[in-house]
């Protein structure tokens, strides 16, 4: 009974809220960035979960955990889709470049020194210290578009190309800290020992797979319902079958979108956006309400970690966007701080580390999430006034 | 010399009427990707798919240089059999102005 009660609950929730949320309102800058970008279902969660007010507790999650497998197959597919090549001729390849690069950047600065930080405070093997690390990292990797659009309308004319270089790259660079945490999830120490490399062929196997059969499924042409029913079924088939491999679904499906969007026939491929995008704030809405309820705080200290974590990863992304500036636009002495406006967090970091606790609880991933989820609404509070610096320091 | 102008709101619909202008030989158009007003209005922002072009609200628009007038009324017919009927709600509109001056060689397709 409790289960259904929550049940309509959440979904009550991610109605009301999907319709008031990621909309502009009038509040200060931060709180209207956290808005934004709709972490503040992470607290709506939070409180009704174990730690606050129970009606979310441990047994009720358990039982809403297939939302948890839908939800990142979900984010994962709806990434992937729009990666359609023929139409992402129009971003220079420079631009790739920026994006790729200041994104791997970011990884590393952030990983080493939370690798250190995690062999000194906790007592596990060296894989698993490196896997929660990187994860870490890749979700600190990535960019919220979101933020950006609070300036879309008052950014000066002379800013306005370095607004375009931000939206891209901001929409490109989760790819690589989603293919990150996709590759170090398929280590052998989460798999029985078994091949690394046969992990990694397993989960493109499986996102193929996949792809085509949905590209396969929709060669004819397919009512609404009809195409809602292949992509949930599809999405849950893979998300699933990921799941139970210990795998990313995040990957598998990204992989599936990206065929999607370069072998299915157009009217398939718009079908099968539409269907994704109409779900979009719903599905993550009630994602991250269940992340939030079943995020446990269990020791205090670890929250100490939190300003480290944004600290360095403001450290990653300036460094990444000064090195990669340099590298494929080196006329553009003043993008140099590009960085500065790389600092909203957005959903992709919520999906990545939640998708790690999915294949393995430990203390260690309970660590991860307690770190990234405070360091992304810190991040999130901070960032506007970071971007509005850099536009206003464009000559 | 006319200008066929369309708005399409639905981008599953986008194939149709390619199609369609090329089945009554009605060549050379350019293909826009927009955004409806309504939709810049209200701000709403992408989470995860900031690349896409297509989503609610969003919208293509197709220009077409015709030069017989006479074709219209067989391509609306041929857009209305393969499923784009600009009366129904939703679909999009069609447009047909007159070219007042036009600079560059007759026929002239895209490179």
């Amino acid at each position: 009974m409790k289960l259904v009660f929550a049940a309509i609950l959440i979904v009550a929730i991610a109605f009301v809220g999907s319709r008031l949320s990621f909309v502009h309102i009038r509040l200060p800058l931060g709180v209207r960035n956290l808005f934004l970008t709709g972490i503040e279902f992470v607290l709506v969660g939070f409180l009704l979960g174990g730690a606050v007010l129970d009606l979310l507790d441990t047994k009720t999650l358990d039982g809403l955990y297939p939302f948890l497998g839908m939800g990142l197959s979900w984010i994962g597919m709806l990434f992937g889709v729009q990666w359609e090549f023929r139409r992402l001729s129009h971003i220079p390849p420079r631009v790739f470049g920026v994006a790729l690069v200041q994104s791997m950047i970011t990884i590393f600065v952030v990983a080493v020194p939370f690798f250190l930080l995690f062999s000194r405070f906790f007592s596990y093997e060296t894989d698993l210290l490196v896997i929660a690390a990187v994860t870490l990292a890749a979700a600190a990797s990535g960019t919220a578009s979101s933020g950006l659009t609070l300036f879309a309308r008052d950014t000066p004319s002379r800013a306005r190309p370095l607004m375009r270089l931000l939206t891209n790259v901001s929409n490109i660079d989760d790819v690589v800290g989603l293919t990150a945490f996709g590759l170090i999830s398929c280590l052998a120490v989460l798999h029985a020992d078994a091949s690394t490399l046969l992990w990694i062929g397993v989960s493109a196997g499986l996102g193929v797979t996949v792809g085509l059969l949905v590209v396969a499924l929709t060669t004819y042409r397919l009512r609404d319902d009809e195409m809602l029913l292949v992509v949930i079924g599809a999405i849950t088939f893979s998300g699933g079958l990921a799941l139970y491999l210990s795998l990313s679904p995040l990957l598998v499906n990204l992989i599936a979108g990206v065929i999607v969007a370069n072998l299915a026939r157009g009217r398939a491929r718009a079908g099968i956006r539409s269907v994704l995008l109409r779900g979009e704030h719903s599905i993550y809405i009630i994602f991250l309400i269940l992340v939030g309820a079943g995020w446990r705080i269990e020791s205090v200290w670890i929250l100490a970690l939190v300003p480290v974590y944004v600290l360095v990863r403001t450290l990653g992304k300036t460094v990444g966007g000064f090195v990669s500036v340099r590298l494929f636009l080196p006329g553009s002495r003043a993008l140099s701080q590009l960085g500065l406006g790389l600092l909203s967090h957005g959903g992709m970091a919520v999906a990545i580390v939640v998708n790690l606790h999915q294949i393995h609880r430990s203390e260690l991933t309970d660590a991860v999430i307690s770190v990234v989820l405070p360091g992304i609404i810190l991040s999130e509070l901070i960032a506007p006034a970071s971007t509005r610096r850099l536009l206003g320091r464009v000559p | 010399m006319q200008l066929l102008f369309i708005t399409l709101y639905r981008e599953d619909l986008l194939d149709e009427v390619l199609s369609g202008l090329v089945e009554m030989e009605i060549t050379g158009a350019t293909v826009l990707d927009g955004t409806a007003m309504e939709r810049i209005l209200a701000e709403e922002v992408p989470i995860f798919a900031g690349l896409l072009p297509a989503g609610p609200g969003r919208s293509s628009a197709i220009a077409a240089p015709l030069d017989d007038r006479a074709l219209l009324e067989p391509l609306v017919r041929l857009f209305r059999e393969t499923g784009v009927d600009f009366k129904q709600p939703g679909v999009g509109r069609l447009f047909l102005l007159p070219v007042d001056f036009c600079i560059g060689p007759e026929g002239q397709e895209p490179p």
